[in-house]
């Protein structure tokens, strides 16, 4: 991919029918430096917020039209009840009990293939004041109504990004979280662990791969809702054009 | 009517270059340079161009070209009038408050 074409790549898919091809052109006259990938980043960013945000979004009289107004006060009111119906069905999946993301937490159960021995395995976070269950909740709940609110739903892009900024996230918090008891346990212990029933260990990695896990899982849920909520985003957006 | 806010020079400066004739986005960021020594980024000028645009300030010239030129509007011109008076009444009070250091 051409290094200017990946910069138009980085603005939302609206302004990109309206502005690609002649924002294209001028990259290519001014060629990529370093401060055009930076001023391009941030006026993609902002073109991100504005189609969500602005007010006054509205289709341009005459040719060629303006962008796609897709991001008017009343669509953004629907994203954000949007945004929280369905970061609402995410939490419930974590929080209320039998809940499969419940045991996977507490507790996961593999079965080797081709063999009757049962392991298990279990993530205890002692941290006080904090669950494990709390990090992958309110953190996702949390990019997931910015995300959504600022009108990028139906762009796979936006996932990807949130996706990515949950890893960061995770990755700090569990760094914070490290001079706390972290446990993990397996039953029955290893060939490699001494011969105990159980085989216990501390560190942060396991705790950072359930929570991963447990976001990806959340993530999964919400891509799989946002066609349906976009599909109702853009008959909302043509009824009031 | 719709103005020009204070804050975005580049919504300025992009009038003042288009009141000389219509200009495509490279021609606009050269000649902005030239007559006012900034140098526009591609981004800083659409996200100024998209505004102007919406606000009816500019409108697009048809063209075949990748490059689509821009001319100003006659609200575009009144509002760069207005905001170039108000320059120059700043400018006048600035030069008489120096005046009298």
């Amino acid at each position: 991919m051409k290094r200017r074409t990946l910069l138009l790549w980085l603005y939302p898919r609206p302004w990109r029918e309206r502005y690609g091809d002649e924002f294209d052109a001028l990259i290519e006259d001014l060629g990529a430096s370093p401060a055009i990938w930076i001023d391009v980043f941030l006026a993609a960013l902002r073109a991100h917020f504005d189609l969500g945000t602005r007010k006054r979004a509205r289709l341009v009289a005459g040719p060629p039209g303006g962008i796609d107004p897709r991001g008017g006060a009343g669509v953004l009111v629907i994203r954000f009840i949007a945004a929280v119906l369905v970061g609402g069905i995410a939490v419930a999946l974590i929080l209320l009990p039998p809940s499969p993301v419940q045991q996977l937490i507490s507790s996961t159960t593999f079965v080797q293939p081709g063999a009757s021995q049962e392991w298990e395995i279990f993530f205890i976070a002692d941290a006080p004041g904090f669950t494990i269950n709390y990090l992958p909740t309110v953190t996702s709940l949390l990019l997931l109504v910015v995300a959504v609110t600022i009108g990028t739903l139906a762009d796979r892009r936006a996932w990807l990004a949130a996706g990515c900024a949950y890893l960061v996230g995770a990755t700090l918090w569990v760094a914070w979280l490290r001079p706390f008891a972290t446990t993990w346990a397996l039953r029955p212990s290893p060939p490699w662990a001494p011969s105990n029933d159980v085989w216990s260990t501390e560190g942060w990695l396991p705790f950072l791969l359930v929570n991963v896990l447990v976001g990806a899982f959340m993530f999964a849920v919400v891509a799989a809702a946002a066609p349906l909520i976009a599909r109702a985003v853009r008959q909302h957006a043509l009824r009031t054009n | 009517m719709a103005s020009i806010e204070p804050r975005t020079d580049a919504s300025f400066l992009i009038l003042a270059s288009l009141a000389s004739g219509p200009k495509h986005g490279y021609a606009m960021v050269a000649d902005i340079k030239e007559f006012s020594g900034t140098e526009l980024g591609p981004g800083t000028l659409y996200t100024a161009l998209q505004r102007l645009e919406e606000d009816g300030l500019i409108a697009p010239v048809a063209s075949a070209d990748r490059r689509r030129p821009y001319r100003i509007t006659p609200s575009g011109v009144t509002a760069l009038r207005t905001h170039a008076q108000e320059l120059r009444r700043m400018t006048g009070i600035v030069g008489r408050r120096l005046a009298l250091k």
